[in-house]
Protein backbone atom coordinates (compact mmCIF):
# COMPACT_ATOMS: atom_id res chain seq x y z
CA UNK A 1 0.00 0.00 0.00
CA UNK A 2 1.31 3.45 -0.86
CA UNK A 3 2.06 5.90 1.91
CA UNK A 4 -0.36 8.73 2.55
CA UNK A 5 0.42 11.93 0.64
CA UNK A 6 2.26 14.58 2.59
CA UNK A 7 2.71 18.30 2.09
CA UNK A 8 5.80 20.46 2.46
CA UNK A 9 5.92 24.22 2.91
CA UNK A 10 8.97 25.84 1.36
CA UNK A 11 10.06 29.29 0.22
CA UNK A 12 8.86 30.17 -3.26
CA UNK A 13 11.73 30.69 -5.68
CA UNK A 14 12.30 34.41 -6.05
CA UNK A 15 9.38 35.02 -3.74
CA UNK A 16 10.86 37.41 -1.19
CA UNK A 17 9.66 35.43 1.78
CA UNK A 18 6.51 34.02 0.20
CA UNK A 19 5.90 30.37 0.90
CA UNK A 20 4.38 27.71 -1.26
CA UNK A 21 3.04 24.31 -0.37
CA UNK A 22 3.76 21.29 -2.48
CA UNK A 23 2.39 17.82 -2.12
CA UNK A 24 4.57 14.74 -2.27
CA UNK A 25 2.65 12.46 -4.63
CA UNK A 26 1.14 9.33 -3.23
CA UNK A 27 2.54 7.47 -6.19
CA UNK A 28 4.27 8.63 -9.33
CA UNK A 29 7.81 9.37 -8.28
CA UNK A 30 9.27 9.11 -11.76
CA UNK A 31 10.88 12.47 -11.28
CA UNK A 32 12.78 13.70 -8.25
CA UNK A 33 12.77 17.28 -7.09
CA UNK A 34 15.76 18.73 -5.34
CA UNK A 35 16.08 22.22 -3.98
CA UNK A 36 18.00 24.26 -1.44
CA UNK A 37 16.80 26.80 1.01
CA UNK A 38 18.39 28.91 3.71
CA UNK A 39 17.22 30.14 7.04
CA UNK A 40 19.01 33.27 8.15
CA UNK A 41 18.96 34.39 11.77
CA UNK A 42 20.62 37.60 12.91
CA UNK A 43 19.12 39.19 15.97
CA UNK A 44 15.68 40.32 14.87
CA UNK A 45 16.41 39.46 11.26
CA UNK A 46 15.13 36.04 10.29
CA UNK A 47 14.04 34.70 6.95
CA UNK A 48 13.93 31.63 4.79
CA UNK A 49 14.71 31.68 1.09
CA UNK A 50 15.31 29.45 -1.87
CA UNK A 51 18.68 29.42 -3.61
CA UNK A 52 19.80 28.54 -7.09
CA UNK A 53 22.09 25.58 -7.39
CA UNK A 54 24.88 26.31 -9.87
CA UNK A 55 26.67 24.08 -12.33
CA UNK A 56 29.27 22.91 -9.82
CA UNK A 57 26.53 21.71 -7.53
CA UNK A 58 24.75 19.87 -10.29
CA UNK A 59 27.92 18.11 -11.43
CA UNK A 60 28.78 17.18 -7.89
CA UNK A 61 25.40 15.59 -7.31
CA UNK A 62 25.55 13.47 -10.42
CA UNK A 63 29.11 12.43 -9.58
CA UNK A 64 28.32 11.56 -6.01
CA UNK A 65 25.41 9.39 -6.98
CA UNK A 66 27.57 7.13 -9.06
CA UNK A 67 31.11 7.34 -7.75
CA UNK A 68 33.20 8.08 -4.74
CA UNK A 69 36.74 8.73 -3.58
CA UNK A 70 39.71 7.21 -5.45
CA UNK A 71 40.86 5.61 -2.23
CA UNK A 72 37.55 3.85 -1.67
CA UNK A 73 37.15 0.23 -2.66
CA UNK A 74 35.08 -0.17 -4.73
CA UNK A 75 35.21 3.28 -6.21
CA UNK A 76 31.83 3.42 -7.87
CA UNK A 77 28.22 3.34 -6.80
CA UNK A 78 27.54 1.58 -10.10
CA UNK A 79 30.41 -0.61 -11.18
CA UNK A 80 31.96 -1.80 -14.42
CA UNK A 81 31.99 -5.59 -14.39
CA UNK A 82 31.73 -6.03 -10.64
CA UNK A 83 28.38 -7.77 -10.12
CA UNK A 84 29.07 -8.18 -6.41
CA UNK A 85 28.16 -4.53 -5.90
CA UNK A 86 25.84 -3.41 -8.69
CA UNK A 87 23.73 -5.01 -11.40
CA UNK A 88 20.42 -4.93 -13.21
CA UNK A 89 17.78 -7.62 -12.83
CA UNK A 90 14.77 -8.33 -14.96
CA UNK A 91 11.75 -9.94 -13.34
CA UNK A 92 8.38 -11.57 -13.86
CA UNK A 93 6.50 -9.82 -11.08
CA UNK A 94 3.70 -7.32 -11.47
CA UNK A 95 2.36 -4.56 -9.24
CA UNK A 96 3.06 -0.84 -9.02
CA UNK A 97 6.39 0.44 -7.76
CA UNK A 98 6.22 1.66 -4.19
CA UNK A 99 8.48 4.25 -2.63
CA UNK A 100 9.64 1.76 -0.02
CA UNK A 101 10.46 -1.15 -2.33
CA UNK A 102 13.91 -2.63 -2.02
CA UNK A 103 13.69 -5.53 -4.46
CA UNK A 104 11.78 -6.74 -7.49
CA UNK A 105 8.54 -8.64 -6.93
CA UNK A 106 9.76 -11.75 -8.77
CA UNK A 107 13.36 -11.25 -9.91
CA UNK A 108 15.22 -13.53 -12.28
CA UNK A 109 18.47 -13.60 -10.37
CA UNK A 110 20.74 -14.12 -13.33
CA UNK A 111 23.21 -11.26 -13.27
CA UNK A 112 24.38 -9.60 -16.48
CA UNK A 113 27.48 -10.97 -18.18
CA UNK A 114 28.93 -7.47 -18.21
CA UNK A 115 28.20 -3.97 -16.97
CA UNK A 116 29.70 -0.59 -17.79
CA UNK A 117 29.39 3.01 -16.60
CA UNK A 118 29.84 6.34 -18.37
CA UNK A 119 29.17 9.93 -17.35
CA UNK A 120 28.35 12.69 -19.79
CA UNK A 121 27.22 16.28 -20.18
CA UNK A 122 24.87 16.09 -23.18
CA UNK A 123 23.88 19.76 -23.05
CA UNK A 124 24.30 22.90 -20.98
CA UNK A 125 22.91 22.30 -17.52
CA UNK A 126 22.29 18.60 -18.11
CA UNK A 127 24.38 15.80 -16.63
CA UNK A 128 23.80 12.09 -16.68
CA UNK A 129 25.37 8.74 -16.09
CA UNK A 130 24.66 5.54 -17.93
CA UNK A 131 24.80 2.10 -16.35
CA UNK A 132 24.63 -0.54 -19.05
CA UNK A 133 24.10 -4.25 -18.48
CA UNK A 134 24.48 -6.93 -21.14
CA UNK A 135 23.37 -10.56 -21.01
CA UNK A 136 24.87 -12.78 -23.69
CA UNK A 137 22.60 -14.71 -26.02
CA UNK A 138 21.07 -17.58 -24.11
CA UNK A 139 22.16 -16.34 -20.71
CA UNK A 140 18.49 -15.71 -19.89
CA UNK A 141 15.68 -18.11 -20.69
CA UNK A 142 12.65 -17.09 -22.78
CA UNK A 143 10.90 -15.46 -19.83
CA UNK A 144 8.14 -12.84 -19.98
CA UNK A 145 9.55 -9.65 -18.49
CA UNK A 146 7.21 -7.49 -16.41
CA UNK A 147 9.68 -5.51 -14.29
CA UNK A 148 13.26 -4.19 -14.33
CA UNK A 149 15.34 -3.23 -11.30
CA UNK A 150 18.54 -1.18 -11.00
CA UNK A 151 20.78 -2.19 -8.08
CA UNK A 152 23.79 -0.23 -6.81
CA UNK A 153 26.27 0.12 -3.97
CA UNK A 154 24.20 2.71 -2.13
CA UNK A 155 24.11 4.78 1.02
CA UNK A 156 20.65 3.95 2.25
CA UNK A 157 20.81 4.90 5.93
CA UNK A 158 20.51 8.61 6.58
CA UNK A 159 22.79 8.41 9.62
CA UNK A 160 25.26 5.76 8.49
CA UNK A 161 28.30 6.07 6.24
CA UNK A 162 28.40 2.38 5.35
CA UNK A 163 27.10 1.62 1.86
CA UNK A 164 25.14 -1.50 1.00
CA UNK A 165 25.95 -3.70 -1.99
CA UNK A 166 23.09 -4.49 -4.36
CA UNK A 167 20.49 -2.10 -2.92
CA UNK A 168 17.67 -1.34 -5.33
CA UNK A 169 17.93 2.16 -6.73
CA UNK A 170 15.00 2.18 -9.13
CA UNK A 171 12.38 -0.03 -10.73
CA UNK A 172 10.06 0.13 -13.68
CA UNK A 173 7.10 -2.10 -14.33
CA UNK A 174 4.41 -2.95 -16.81
CA UNK A 175 1.83 -2.30 -14.11
CA UNK A 176 2.81 1.38 -14.10
CA UNK A 177 2.59 1.36 -17.92
CA UNK A 178 6.26 2.19 -18.15
CA UNK A 179 6.84 -0.46 -20.76
CA UNK A 180 5.03 -3.29 -22.51
CA UNK A 181 5.93 -6.81 -21.40
CA UNK A 182 8.32 -8.63 -23.71
CA UNK A 183 9.71 -12.12 -23.98
CA UNK A 184 13.45 -12.68 -23.95
CA UNK A 185 14.82 -13.68 -27.34
CA UNK A 186 17.39 -16.27 -26.36
CA UNK A 187 19.21 -16.04 -29.67
CA UNK A 188 20.25 -12.40 -29.15
CA UNK A 189 22.03 -10.50 -26.39
CA UNK A 190 19.88 -8.43 -24.02
CA UNK A 191 21.18 -4.93 -23.26
CA UNK A 192 19.63 -2.61 -20.70
CA UNK A 193 21.04 0.91 -20.51
CA UNK A 194 19.97 2.91 -17.52
CA UNK A 195 20.43 6.69 -17.75
CA UNK A 196 20.06 8.87 -14.70
CA UNK A 197 19.76 12.53 -15.59
CA UNK A 198 19.95 15.65 -13.51
CA UNK A 199 19.00 19.09 -14.71
CA UNK A 200 17.45 22.29 -13.49
CA UNK A 201 13.68 22.23 -13.27
CA UNK B 1 13.77 25.74 -36.63
CA UNK B 2 14.18 23.69 -33.47
CA UNK B 3 11.14 23.46 -31.23
CA UNK B 4 12.90 25.23 -28.38
CA UNK B 5 13.77 28.11 -30.72
CA UNK B 6 10.13 28.26 -31.84
CA UNK B 7 9.12 28.61 -28.22
CA UNK B 8 11.79 31.20 -27.60
CA UNK B 9 13.72 29.01 -25.16
CA UNK B 10 17.42 29.77 -24.80
CA UNK B 11 18.43 26.24 -23.97
CA UNK B 12 18.15 23.16 -26.16
CA UNK B 13 15.41 20.76 -25.24
CA UNK B 14 16.15 17.40 -23.70
CA UNK B 15 13.91 14.63 -24.92
CA UNK B 16 12.93 12.02 -22.38
CA UNK B 17 10.30 9.30 -22.06
CA UNK B 18 7.01 10.35 -20.54
CA UNK B 19 6.42 8.61 -17.22
CA UNK B 20 3.98 5.79 -17.80
CA UNK B 21 3.73 6.84 -21.44
CA UNK B 22 4.48 3.57 -23.20
CA UNK B 23 7.10 4.95 -25.56
CA UNK B 24 5.86 8.57 -25.80
CA UNK B 25 8.46 11.26 -25.28
CA UNK B 26 8.39 14.83 -24.05
CA UNK B 27 10.80 17.73 -24.22
CA UNK B 28 12.09 19.53 -21.15
CA UNK B 29 13.99 22.80 -21.09
CA UNK B 30 16.74 23.28 -18.53
CA UNK B 31 16.57 26.70 -16.95
CA UNK B 32 19.34 28.88 -18.31
CA UNK B 33 19.91 30.77 -15.08
CA UNK B 34 20.44 27.91 -12.69
CA UNK B 35 17.77 26.10 -10.84
CA UNK B 36 15.74 27.02 -7.79
CA UNK B 37 14.56 23.47 -8.03
CA UNK B 38 16.32 20.42 -9.40
CA UNK B 39 14.83 17.59 -11.33
CA UNK B 40 16.23 14.12 -11.16
CA UNK B 41 14.94 11.28 -13.18
CA UNK B 42 15.99 7.93 -14.59
CA UNK B 43 15.30 6.33 -17.88
CA UNK B 44 16.24 3.03 -19.52
CA UNK B 45 16.82 1.95 -23.04
CA UNK B 46 16.40 -1.76 -23.64
CA UNK B 47 18.10 -3.30 -26.66
CA UNK B 48 17.95 -6.84 -27.79
CA UNK B 49 20.70 -7.44 -30.31
CA UNK B 50 20.69 -4.35 -32.48
CA UNK B 51 17.00 -3.72 -31.91
CA UNK B 52 15.87 -1.09 -29.44
CA UNK B 53 12.87 -2.59 -27.70
CA UNK B 54 11.92 0.53 -25.82
CA UNK B 55 13.08 3.54 -23.89
CA UNK B 56 11.16 4.25 -20.69
CA UNK B 57 11.13 6.22 -17.50
CA UNK B 58 11.57 4.47 -14.18
CA UNK B 59 10.44 5.22 -10.68
CA UNK B 60 13.17 5.96 -8.22
CA UNK B 61 12.50 4.33 -4.88
CA UNK B 62 13.26 5.56 -1.41
CA UNK B 63 16.71 4.00 -1.28
CA UNK B 64 17.71 5.85 -4.44
CA UNK B 65 16.52 9.18 -3.10
CA UNK B 66 18.28 8.63 0.19
CA UNK B 67 21.51 7.68 -1.52
CA UNK B 68 21.39 10.86 -3.60
CA UNK B 69 20.99 13.14 -0.62
CA UNK B 70 23.71 11.35 1.35
CA UNK B 71 25.99 11.30 -1.66
CA UNK B 72 25.71 15.07 -1.88
CA UNK B 73 26.85 15.63 1.66
CA UNK B 74 29.18 12.85 2.63
CA UNK B 75 32.64 12.10 1.43
CA UNK B 76 34.73 9.36 2.93
CA UNK B 77 38.36 8.45 2.71
CA UNK B 78 39.11 4.78 3.04
CA UNK B 79 41.40 4.18 5.96
CA UNK B 80 42.42 0.67 5.07
CA UNK B 81 39.58 -1.14 3.41
CA UNK B 82 36.15 -0.90 1.92
CA UNK B 83 34.44 -1.10 5.27
CA UNK B 84 36.44 1.58 7.09
CA UNK B 85 35.52 5.20 6.57
CA UNK B 86 36.54 8.57 7.85
CA UNK B 87 33.36 10.28 8.97
CA UNK B 88 35.02 13.70 9.15
CA UNK B 89 35.88 13.74 5.44
CA UNK B 90 32.55 15.05 4.27
CA UNK B 91 31.35 17.32 1.55
CA UNK B 92 29.93 19.74 4.10
CA UNK B 93 31.97 19.56 7.28
CA UNK B 94 31.71 20.27 10.96
CA UNK B 95 34.14 23.03 11.86
CA UNK B 96 36.56 22.30 9.03
CA UNK B 97 36.72 25.66 7.36
CA UNK B 98 39.40 24.63 4.91
CA UNK B 99 36.86 22.39 3.15
CA UNK B 100 33.44 23.98 3.41
CA UNK B 101 31.87 27.21 4.55
CA UNK B 102 29.22 29.81 3.79
CA UNK B 103 30.05 33.35 2.66
CA UNK B 104 27.87 36.40 2.58
CA UNK B 105 28.58 38.99 -0.08
CA UNK B 106 27.83 42.50 -1.20
CA UNK B 107 27.64 41.83 -4.93
CA UNK B 108 24.54 41.97 -7.08
CA UNK B 109 23.54 40.28 -10.31
CA UNK B 110 21.56 37.16 -11.13
CA UNK B 111 22.94 33.72 -10.42
CA UNK B 112 24.12 31.95 -13.54
CA UNK B 113 24.60 28.23 -14.03
CA UNK B 114 28.36 28.60 -14.54
CA UNK B 115 29.13 30.72 -11.48
CA UNK B 116 31.99 29.49 -9.31
CA UNK B 117 32.07 32.26 -6.69
CA UNK B 118 30.07 35.13 -5.23
CA UNK B 119 30.31 38.44 -7.08
CA UNK B 120 31.78 40.29 -4.07
CA UNK B 121 32.29 37.85 -1.20
CA UNK B 122 33.02 39.01 2.32
CA UNK B 123 35.75 36.46 2.96
CA UNK B 124 35.24 36.14 6.70
CA UNK B 125 34.51 32.50 7.34
CA UNK B 126 31.98 31.43 9.97
CA UNK B 127 33.18 30.82 13.50
CA UNK B 128 31.47 27.45 13.49
CA UNK B 129 29.74 25.08 11.07
CA UNK B 130 27.70 21.97 11.67
CA UNK B 131 25.67 19.45 9.71
CA UNK B 132 22.54 17.47 10.32
CA UNK B 133 20.25 15.32 8.26
CA UNK B 134 16.70 14.15 8.72
CA UNK B 135 13.56 12.99 7.01
CA UNK B 136 10.97 15.66 7.88
CA UNK B 137 8.10 13.83 6.19
CA UNK B 138 7.76 10.48 4.47
CA UNK B 139 9.53 10.34 1.13
CA UNK B 140 11.56 13.49 1.75
CA UNK B 141 15.17 13.77 2.91
CA UNK B 142 16.95 16.85 4.08
CA UNK B 143 20.54 17.88 4.68
CA UNK B 144 21.38 20.88 6.84
CA UNK B 145 24.64 22.82 6.77
CA UNK B 146 24.64 25.49 9.45
CA UNK B 147 27.14 28.34 9.70
CA UNK B 148 27.38 30.74 12.62
CA UNK B 149 29.35 33.95 12.92
CA UNK B 150 29.78 35.25 16.45
CA UNK B 151 28.62 38.74 17.32
CA UNK B 152 31.00 41.23 15.76
CA UNK B 153 32.86 38.73 13.57
CA UNK B 154 31.35 40.43 10.56
CA UNK B 155 31.14 44.17 10.12
CA UNK B 156 27.85 45.92 9.42
CA UNK B 157 27.88 44.50 5.91
CA UNK B 158 24.95 45.16 3.54
CA UNK B 159 24.34 41.61 2.38
CA UNK B 160 23.11 41.14 -1.20
CA UNK B 161 24.19 37.55 -1.87
CA UNK B 162 24.91 34.31 0.02
CA UNK B 163 27.09 31.44 -1.19
CA UNK B 164 27.39 27.86 0.05
CA UNK B 165 30.79 26.22 -0.51
CA UNK B 166 31.61 22.54 -0.14
CA UNK B 167 34.27 19.92 -0.83
CA UNK B 168 32.86 18.98 -4.21
CA UNK B 169 33.37 16.68 -7.12
CA UNK B 170 33.02 19.14 -9.97
CA UNK B 171 34.65 17.44 -12.93
CA UNK B 172 32.65 14.94 -14.92
CA UNK B 173 33.90 11.39 -14.45
CA UNK B 174 36.72 12.40 -12.14
CA UNK B 175 37.19 11.22 -8.60
CA UNK B 176 39.25 14.30 -7.66
CA UNK B 177 37.42 16.59 -5.25
CA UNK B 178 38.19 20.20 -4.43
CA UNK B 179 37.88 22.25 -1.26
CA UNK B 180 35.64 25.28 -1.10
CA UNK B 181 33.75 25.12 -4.38
CA UNK B 182 30.52 27.08 -4.77
CA UNK B 183 27.56 24.73 -4.50
CA UNK B 184 24.74 27.25 -4.55
CA UNK B 185 24.06 30.97 -4.37
CA UNK B 186 21.10 33.20 -3.68
CA UNK B 187 20.86 36.89 -4.42
CA UNK B 188 18.68 39.91 -3.99
CA UNK B 189 18.82 40.41 -7.75
CA UNK B 190 16.89 37.18 -8.22
CA UNK B 191 14.34 38.34 -5.61
CA UNK B 192 15.34 35.46 -3.37
CA UNK B 193 15.70 37.68 -0.32
CA UNK B 194 15.69 41.31 0.65
CA UNK B 195 19.08 42.85 1.32
CA UNK B 196 19.91 43.24 5.00
CA UNK B 197 22.66 44.78 7.08
CA UNK B 198 24.47 42.56 9.54
CA UNK B 199 23.70 43.42 13.14
CA UNK B 200 27.13 43.30 14.73
CA UNK B 201 25.65 42.94 18.20
CA UNK B 202 24.12 39.53 17.45
CA UNK B 203 25.38 36.24 16.00
CA UNK B 204 24.58 35.55 12.38
CA UNK B 205 23.39 32.01 11.59
CA UNK B 206 22.76 30.71 8.12
CA UNK B 207 21.20 27.27 7.84
CA UNK B 208 21.34 25.81 4.39
CA UNK B 209 19.06 22.88 3.60
CA UNK B 210 19.12 20.63 0.61
CA UNK B 211 15.86 18.78 0.25
CA UNK B 212 15.16 15.87 -2.03
CA UNK B 213 11.70 14.59 -2.72
CA UNK B 214 9.72 13.12 -5.53
CA UNK B 215 8.22 15.56 -8.02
Amino acid sequence: MNQAPTTITRPASGGLGALETIQVPEAGFSEVRGWGEVKVTNGDTEFRARNKVVGNGLKHIINMIHQWDTSAVPQGRFQTNDPTYSWIYVGRGTGATLESMNGLVDPITTKPNSTSVTVSNPGAGVYNFKFTAVWNSGALAAEDIEEIGIFGYLYTDINDLAPTAGAMYARLSTTDTEFTAFTINTSAPLTIEYTFTLTFA
Amino acid sequence: MAFNEFLGCEQPAYTRPIAGGLGQVEEVYPASQGGGELRLWGEVEVRQGDEVLFTARNKIVSQGLLHAIIGITRNHATLGGASTYNPTARVFNINDLTRSWIYVGTGTGATTEGMTDLVTPVTTKPDATSTDQDSPVAGTYRLKFIATWNSGSLGAVAVEEIGVYGHLFTTIDSTASTNGRLFARLSTTDSEFTGFTVNTAAPLTIEYRVVATFA
